[in-house]
């Protein structure tokens, strides 16, 4: 009477956390399913995630997870050991989020340093002509372009905005200097 | 009546300001020196062309020291072998320097043609390029080995540069130049006069600044911390970077103009190259 029990709670426990997972899975599956269908009939087809398609904006990013989460788990196998791979599908869900997330952030920080490289640049360009370029603008600008390849966007945006903080102090100082001639004290002699 | 009066005070002290803003080259050069042999009573006139060893007797005894077995003997040995190779035509250096080797003190001038200040690497170069031979790089190298040679060939020559009164461009090299030198400049907001001004035989940190009077006599120079022989212009982009500005190119205009004044300042001053410095 209490293996009975005992077995009977355990089915119980284990259909609760497999059948969503199951039920996710067909979800996901569906627009596969669809998509082959569609192929045959060579009808134009929309991506199976939205997580997929480039996010163009915060507020679409923010969404993205929520799409990407059953498409990932569409991916999961599911078999006896259905509630473990939910849990791997939901964790692989949870990456594939976050890639999300960190493209289109990555993006605008990338925006962001191209621009200050820029300012940088022109900057840099504004105190040669003057003759008032510091020696290590160039290198610094250099750096900055070399930490955003790198991904490193936070050390490329500080060598630049340095960069273009040299650039605009070079160009001062040049035109300050203008007409420098001999020092007082020497004149006095 | 009170009014023209005022007038004519304006004006003159107008015509005095701009008198006194735009001293001629004379005037500037007597500035110059004076101020030097003032600062440095006890260096004699000529032995500012020595630098920082008309100051330092512990240096100058190391120095002459140095001296006795050059380090730009070799340098010198390779120039003098330059000048008497053919080039590929059968032509050599001789043939566009007809006067030999001692012509360091025509350089560097003003040539009217040119509109230019022109430095003996410069003719050099056009020398070498007239004989279909690549030029060579003017700072260091080969340039400087045979700059080295005809240094030595010039020892003792009084140099007086000349800026032509008939042409005004000639001026304006030089005030060019003589702004170059006292602007302040990268990083560190100096200008060549910072350190070899009012700081001259000063101590930083292990070296005595030198003074400015007689800089341009005694290159090329054999630097120990180049481990070779390099001319004027190396140096000059060595002080731009030393200050984090941006250097300009050797035989560019800035350095040429730069060259210039500096040459005038040391005017009537012997030529003791090739030097060995620290």
């Amino acid at each position: 009477m209490q293996i009975r029990t005992l077995f009977a709670g355990f089915l119980a426990a284990t259909l609760m956390v497999g059948l969503p997972t199951l039920n996710q899975a067909e979800a996901a599956d569906r627009p596969a399913k669809t998509q082959k269908t569609d192929k045959k009939s060579k009808k134009p087809v929309k991506p199976a995630a939205p997580a997929a398609a480039p996010a163009p904006a915060a507020a679409p990013a923010a969404a993205a997870p929520a799409a990407a989460a059953p498409a990932a788990a569409a991916a999961a196998p599911v078999g006896p050991g259905g509630a473990v791979a939910g849990a791997a599908a939901a964790g692989a869900a949870g990456a594939v989020a976050a890639g999300a997330l960190a493209a289109p952030a990555d993006t605008a920080e990338k925006a962001a340093l191209d621009k200050a490289i820029a300012d940088a640049q022109a900057a840099r360009k504004k105190a040669a002509s003057v003759a008032g370029e510091w020696r290590d603008t160039a290198k610094m600008i250099k750096q900055a372009e070399e930490a955003g390849a790198a991904g490193d966007f936070a050390k490329g945006m500080k060598l630049a905005s340095e960069a273009q903080k040299q650039g605009e102090l070079g160009y001062e100082q040049a035109v300050k200097e203008r007409g420098a001639g001999f020092p007082d004290y020497m004149k006095k002699q | 009546m009170n009014k023209t009066l005022a007038i004519v005070m304006a004006i003159g002290l107008a015509l005095g300001a701009a008198g006194a803003l735009q001293a001629t080259p004379q005037e500037d050069q007597a500035t110059f020196q004076n101020y030097f042999i003032k600062r440095f009573p006890n260096v004699p006139k000529d032995d500012f062309i020595n630098g920082a060893y008309a100051l330092d007797p512990v240096g100058r005894e190391n120095w002459e020291a140095i001296e006795e077995f050059p380090p730009y003997e070799t340098a010198v040995s390779n120039g003098e072998k330059m000048w008497g190779t053919p080039f590929a035509n059968g032509k050599t250096y001789a043939d566009c320097f007809p006067d030999g080797p001692g012509i360091a003190a025509r350089y560097p001038h003003w040539d009217k043609e040119k509109g230019m200040v022109v430095t003996l690497t410069m003719d050099l170069n056009k020398c070498r390029e007239a004989n279909g031979e690549k030029p060579l790089k003017p700072e260091t190298g080969p340039m400087a080995e045979l700059n080295a040679y005809i240094a030595l060939e010039s020892r003792g020559q009084v140099r007086n540069v000349e800026i032509p009164e008939d042409d005004p461009r000639a001026l304006a090299a030089y005030e060019k130049g003589r702004e170059f030198y006292f602007t302040r400049r990268g990083q560190f907001n100096f200008s060549c006069v910072t350190c070899h001004g009012a700081n001259s035989g000063n101590q930083l940190r292990s070296e005595i600044l030198s003074p400015a009077f007689g800089h341009t006599t005694h290159w090329p120079v054999y630097r120990s911390k180049w481990g070779e022989i390099g001319g004027l212009h190396r140096r000059y982009k060595g002080c731009n970077e030393q200050v984090r500005a941006k250097a300009f190119e050797a035989d560019g205009e800035e350095y040429r103009n730069l060259e210039f004044f500096m040459t005038f300042m040391d005017s009537g001053l012997p030529l003791n190259g090739p030097g060995a410095r620290k």
